[in-house]
Order: C-alpha cells, then sequence, then structure tokens
C-alpha cells in the first residue's frame, strides 16, 4: 500500500454565522476534497474570486478554521481528533506565507530578529553560529544578500524583498507544506517572477509542497503543477494546470480565461459573457454558478457532483455528466 | 474644429521634503490632454505617478510640495486657484476614483444620502425632487438598481461599490476623471464590468480620463495613450497600439516581457534590480544600473524626452540615436 497522503482533505465544509433565528449561515467551502501526496512535491493552486472560499481553505490546511464536517489528515493522523494541530509539530510543518508583506513583520524588530526567533521556538539550531549559517543560507536561496537586510528594519526594506524574507523564514523551517495566500498580489508586476521562482524553488530542490491561493490564473498556469477552480465554496474544475487553463470545460473557468485582459490592444476581451447585474446569493440546492451561467439547463436545479473525466480532471457541470441518468448525483 | 488640450502639464515638479532632503517624486513633467482621450500611467511602487494624481487635485499633503510647474484644466490654471476656488473646482471640473476608493464609503450612511451629499455641496440650485431624480439616473448609467441607493455599503458587494463610486465622479460631469488602479482589489470577472462602465460612463459625458495602474493587460484594453513613469519622470509615451506593437524604451520592453501569459507556459522573466530610492538617484539616465542596452552615455547624462515617432516621445539615449540615424 502507498503511503497516507501528506495532507487529506475529505468532504470539508466550513459555515459562518447562522443559528436559531437568524439568516441562514453563510457557506464558506462546502464537500471539499485535496490530497497533497507525500511521495512527491507539488505546487497545488487554488483560484476563485473574492468569497469562493480560498482563503478559508488556506485557514483550514493551517489548523486556523475547524471545518463543521469532514476531515483533515496529516500523514493519516486527523490533526482535529489527535490534537495534532495543537502541536508545534503541526506549525513548524505547515508553514504559511501571506498576502500582504507589510503588515506581517513587527516594525520594532530588524529581520535578523525576525528569522532568529523561530529558530530557536523549534529548537532547530541551539548555537548562534549555527543560527546564523541557516540564516544567512535561505537569505541567499531566497536570492538576498544577507549582509544588506539582516540588520535592516522593515520599513527599509521593498515589498519583494520582504516577501522574500518570509519564504526564506519558512524555508528555514522545512517545512512539508507551505501555504501560499496571494503571496504576490501586492508585489510589483517586476519583482512577481523573482517570487515566484523562489516558490518553485523549494518544490524543486526542497521537496516542499505549496498550496498557491491566487486569483490570477496567468501565474497559476506558469508555476502550479495542479488548479483547483473554487465558485461559491465548491470546486468546479479541477486537474492540471495546464489542461484546466488551457482549455477550461466548466462555464466559470471560461468565463474567468475570458475576462483576464490581454497584454494586447488588437485581442479585446469577447463580447459580454455574463450578465451586468451581481446577484445575491441563492439557496445552495442549485448549481452554485446557476445565476451567471450561459448555458442553463433544467437540471441546474440540482447541485451537479464532480464528474471524473481523463488525465485526473473533474469538473462540476451537469454538461459534463456522463449519461442524463446519471446527472442527479 | 479646434483642438484645445483640456489639460496641459507643464514642467511639473513636486517633491517631498524629508529631514532636509527634497526627494523629487515628480520631475519635470509634461502631458496633454484632449477631451474624450483615456490615458494610462504605469509604473512600479514609488515611480509618482499616485503623488502626481494628488498634485492635479492639489491634494497632495505636506511633505509634498509643488515646486514649479503649471496645470492648466479647461483654461482655469489649477496652481492659482485660492482655497474656496478650489473647492468649487474640485468634483465639478476633476474628479478623482482612488485607490480602494469602495472602502471611502460612509460605512453608516446610506448611499443615496452620500450622492445626495456630493450634488448639494456644489448644486445648490437643485430641488430634493431633482436631487433624487439624479441619484436614479447616476445609478442606472453605471449598471445598478435604482434600489442600491437605499442601501448601505456592506449590503454591496466589491464590484458593485467600485460602480457608486465611478456614479459619484461623474455626478457633476467633470472635464477629468482620474482613476487610481481602480479595480486592484477586484477579480477579473468583476474587474471587467468595472472597467467597460467607467469606459462608457468617460464617453457619455466626454470628459478626458487618467487610468493609473500596473496592469499592462488592463492598459491594453482600457486606455488610447500609455505613459511610463519611471523614479518621478516621464520616460516613454506613445499610442497604445504603437506601444505594444514596438515599445520603444528599455523599460517598457521589460515590463511587457515580464507579464505571465495565462495563454502559454513559458519561463518567468522578472526585471532585474530594484527601482532606485529617490534621494540617492544615479547620474544620467535613472535606469541606467538595469537596462539591458545602456550606453556609456546613460551613466553621464540624463536623457531628454524627445520625439521617437507619431505622437511618441521617449527618454532614452539609444532610441533617439537610433531615431536621428532614421530621420
Amino acid at each position: 500500500m502507498s503511503p497516507p497522503d501528506l495532507l487529506n482533505l475529505s468532504d470539508v465544509t466550513v459555515t459562518f454565522g447562522g443559528g436559531i433565528g437568524k439568516k441562514p449561515p453563510f457557506v464558506a467551502l462546502e464537500g471539499f476534497d485535496l490530497a497533497i501526496p507525500s511521495d512527491r512535491a507539488e505546487i497545488i493552486a487554488v483560484a476563485g474570486e473574492s468569497g469562493s472560499g480560498k482563503t478559508t481553505l488556506g485557514r483550514v490546511i493551517l489548523g486556523m478554521t475547524k471545518p463543521d464536517s469532514g476531515s483533515v489528515t496529516f500523514a493519516g493522523d486527523d490533526i482535529w481528533k489527535t490534537r495534532l494541530v495543537h502541536s508545534k509539530g503541526y506549525l513548524r510543518n505547515v508553514q504559511a506565507v501571506f498576502q500582504d508583506p507589510f503588515s506581517v513583520f513587527n516594525p520594532f524588530y530588524p529581520v535578523e530578529h525576525l528569522l532568529r526567533m523561530p529558530l530557536k521556538m523549534f529548537r532547530i539550531a541551539r548555537s548562534r553560529a549555527e543560527q546564523d549559517t541557516r540564516i544567512t543560507e535561505a537569505l541567499r536561496q531566497v536570492g538576498l544578500r544577507p549582509d544588506q537586510v539582516i540588520g535592516r528594519y522593515p520599513h527599509q526594506l521593498s515589498g519583494g524583498q520582504r516577501q522574500r524574507i518570509v519564504v526564506a523564514r519558512a524555508l528555514m523551517l522545512r517545512p512539508k507544506l507551505i501555504v501560499a495566500d496571494e503571496p504576490v498580489s501586492m508585489i510589483d508586476a517586476s519583482l512577481r517572477a523573482n517570487v515566484l521562482e523562489n516558490l518553485k524553488a523549494l518544490r524543486d530542490q526542497h521537496g516542499i509542497s505549496i498550496l498557491y491561493i491566487t486569483h490570477d490564473l496567468a501565474t497559476a498556469r506558469q508555476v502550479s503543477d495542479r488548479l483547483y477552480v473554487l465558485y461559491r465554496g465548491r470546486a468546479v474544475e479541477t486537474g492540471t494546470a495546464a489542461d484546466v487553463i488551457g482549455l477550461p470545460k466548466h462555464p466559470y473557468t471560461q468565463l474567468l480565461m475570458s475576462s483576464i485582459p490581454r497584454p494586447d490592444p488588437n485581442t479585446p476581451w469577447p463580447a459580454e459573457a455574463m450578465p451586468k447585474s451581481e446577484i445575491g446569493r441563492g439557496d445552495r440546492t442549485a448549481c452554485v454558478f446557476i445565476d451567471r451561467c450561459p448555458s442553463r439547463m433544467p437540471q441546474c436545479a440540482l447541485q451537479p457532483r464532480a464528474f471524473a473525466l481523463e488525465n485526473g480532471r473533474s469538473v462540476a457541470c451537469h454538461l459534463y455528466a456522463p449519461a442524463p441518468s446519471t446527472a442527479v448525483a | 474644429m479646434t483642438a484645445d488640450p483640456v489639460l496641459t502639464i507643464q514642467d511639473l515638479s513636486v517633491s517631498y521634503r524629508i529631514a532636509g532632503q527634497r526627494a523629487r517624486a515628480v520631475d519635470g513633467l509634461n502631458l496633454t490632454l484632449n477631451a474624450g482621450e483615456r490615458l494610462g500611467i504605469v509604473g512600479e511602487s514609488g515611480s509618482g505617478k499616485s503623488t502626481l494624481a494628488l498634485a492635479l487635485m492639489r491634494l497632495h499633503k505636506p511633505p509634498a510640495i509643488i515646486d514649479s510647474g503649471r496645470i492648466v484644466l479647461g483654461g482655469t490654471d489649477i496652481l492659482k486657484l485660492d482655497k474656496s476656488a478650489l473647492r468649487q473646482f474640485r468634483w465639478s471640473e476633476v474628479s478623482m476614483i482612488p485607490q480602494g476608493a469602495m472602502n471611502a464609503l460612509n460605512p453608516v450612511i446610506r448611499i443615496r444620502d452620500q450622492m445626495a451629499d456630493t450634488i448639494r455641496a456644489h448644486r445648490s440650485d437643485l430641488s430634493g425632487k431633482q436631487i433624487a431624480a439624479r441619484i436614479d439616473e447616476l445609478l442606472e448609467r453605471v449598471g445598478l438598481n435604482r434600489g442600491v441607493a437605499d442601501l448601505y455599503p456592506h449590503e454591496l458587494s466589491g464590484g458593485m461599490k467600485q460602480r457608486v463610486c465611478i456614479a459619484l465622479a461623474i455626478v457633476l460631469e467633470p472635464k477629468l476623471i482620474i482613476a487610481d488602479e481602480p479595480t486592484s482589489a477586484l477579480d477579473v470577472v468583476v474587474q471587467r464590468v468595472v472597467i467597460e462602465t467607467l469606459k462608457e460612463v468617460q464617453t457619455q459625458i466626454g470628459a478626458a480620463m487618467i487610468m493609473i495602474g500596473h496592469d499592462m493587460g488592463l492598459m491594453a484594453q482600457s486606455v488610447d495613450h500609455l505613459a511610463v513613469m519611471y523614479a518621478g519622470r516621464l520616460v516613454d509615451i506613445a499610442p497604445i497600439r504603437d506601444f505594444f506593437a514596438q515599445p520603444l524604451h528599455p523599460y517598457s520592453h521589460l515590463l511587457i516581457s515580464s507579464l505571465p501569459s495565462p495563454d502559454e507556459t513559458r519561463p518567468l522573466a522578472g526585471i532585474p534590480g530594484m527601482q532606485p530610492p529617490l534621494l540617492d538617484l544615479p547620474s544620467g539616465c535613472a535606469f541606467n544600473p538595469r537596462c539591458p542596452a545602456v550606453q556609456p552615455i546613460c551613466k553621464k547624462v540624463a536623457p531628454a524626452l524627445l520625439p521617437s515617432g507619431l505622437l511618441r516621445k521617449t527618454a532614452c539615449h539609444v532610441v533617439a540615436e537610433a531615431h536621428d540615424v532614421a530621420a
């Protein structure tokens, strides 16, 4: 038997609010499955609009949000049942890189302090010399010159430099998995490539898997192996990044791809594919995309299950049901 | 037909005074803009694009100071207006959709009252009924339901809030709309709706527009001319099609080639190096330490912004030389 997955999410649902006499709860994530293998490192992109549940997914994996139902296992252990989530070991193995490199730093401490702290806390390097070696090594790996950044304060660094320091910090701890939530959205386009290259290097040289949460399909295509497209808490399409972005099947993925402004004045946005009004959240028995879907059909009144296609791809849309009789899952 | 520009900026310099030193965030900038025209301004953070936008409305605050120059909009020299004239001038002649504008809506006041407030401040002649009718009309123009007027900001999605801000910007039909990263917090689907709404209303009222941002793809879909700022200076300006078909300034070239493509997989290419700090600019061309085409002269003499084609101007020694040879 193959070893258990590094991380496995099975039928995970997260809701917020609700209760007796209140509005129905807001469903942030529904019936979500994800398996990150332990035998190879992968970059898995999670794409979707704001409110689609991408950040909630990141928080579930980091153990910051407990799912209402479903299980989260790490190397075969349920992180909530075994209380693994409360251990330092889990924190060390699953690291985070957040969106805003300007707010994650304590402005009163120089970079050196920020990097030395986790080494002490996790008892990774005891002697100062050993700590120094680790710190300089990690900074070099993300393309920073240690002597130029180590004594500086956060406000003296650019966004790209800060984000690379966060990546270096994660790298020093040798985690198994990094959750990177929009790591480059606040960085200038010219510096994005550097940070993304750093993430790829973590996968290729250090065997670290990365969950890359983003709304930018262009960068997802460039760095990731697999892609999950989320819409209103559901994975509507999954598969290899090249397949899904190269030939999107779900109407929502198609809408996303056609909405990306191409850097070519001679390739204008294609004709309007959606009504201008943004529709409020309807009930959840129907397909989550029904309000905006151009190919709406009667059977869309029932939520489609994820239909498996070739090459590990799956699409939650009745258009891809194998035969009419199986349309209702 | 006269082609009098609606906006003329002459030799504008804005600097921040910090610890006895002067950081030139906008350095000797010249621009003209005709009615109905859309100009995009791109540049890295710190290149001076937002400072320029604020200075155009004289909304810059100390330590920023306008050192010199003239800003003429519709015949009025903005820098000469006194306080009360400036108050009337802002919003009625030039309006702004600032970065993260949707977060600027007052959370405890209904959309209707926020819009009415703006109209009343400038048009004391309108009755309550007329104002109400105007609000309905404006909301419809930006593709929102009239009922939105009676909602609070938190009841709207990001895209809807941003469209309310567009409605507010055109409330007095200004001659110029400045949009500073109008869609930076929105996803691509909503971004497209917002940009198309903005273009539509801007065309309807015949205003000129300056759109500031760093998304080259969005610029390609939105503006007629594109200007590039680097370390406070305008280094390249061209009609949008020419800009993408044949970028002239080496920095413009890198800006285009560093874009990740959704349509093909190819190695990511960044722009090497960093923008220099304004207080410590290299001698000569500010871009020379990062420039792949750098020449000895670039380290000594700062290049002037010179014509480099039809309606094009570029500040680069290499481009100027090639253009001279060709001419």
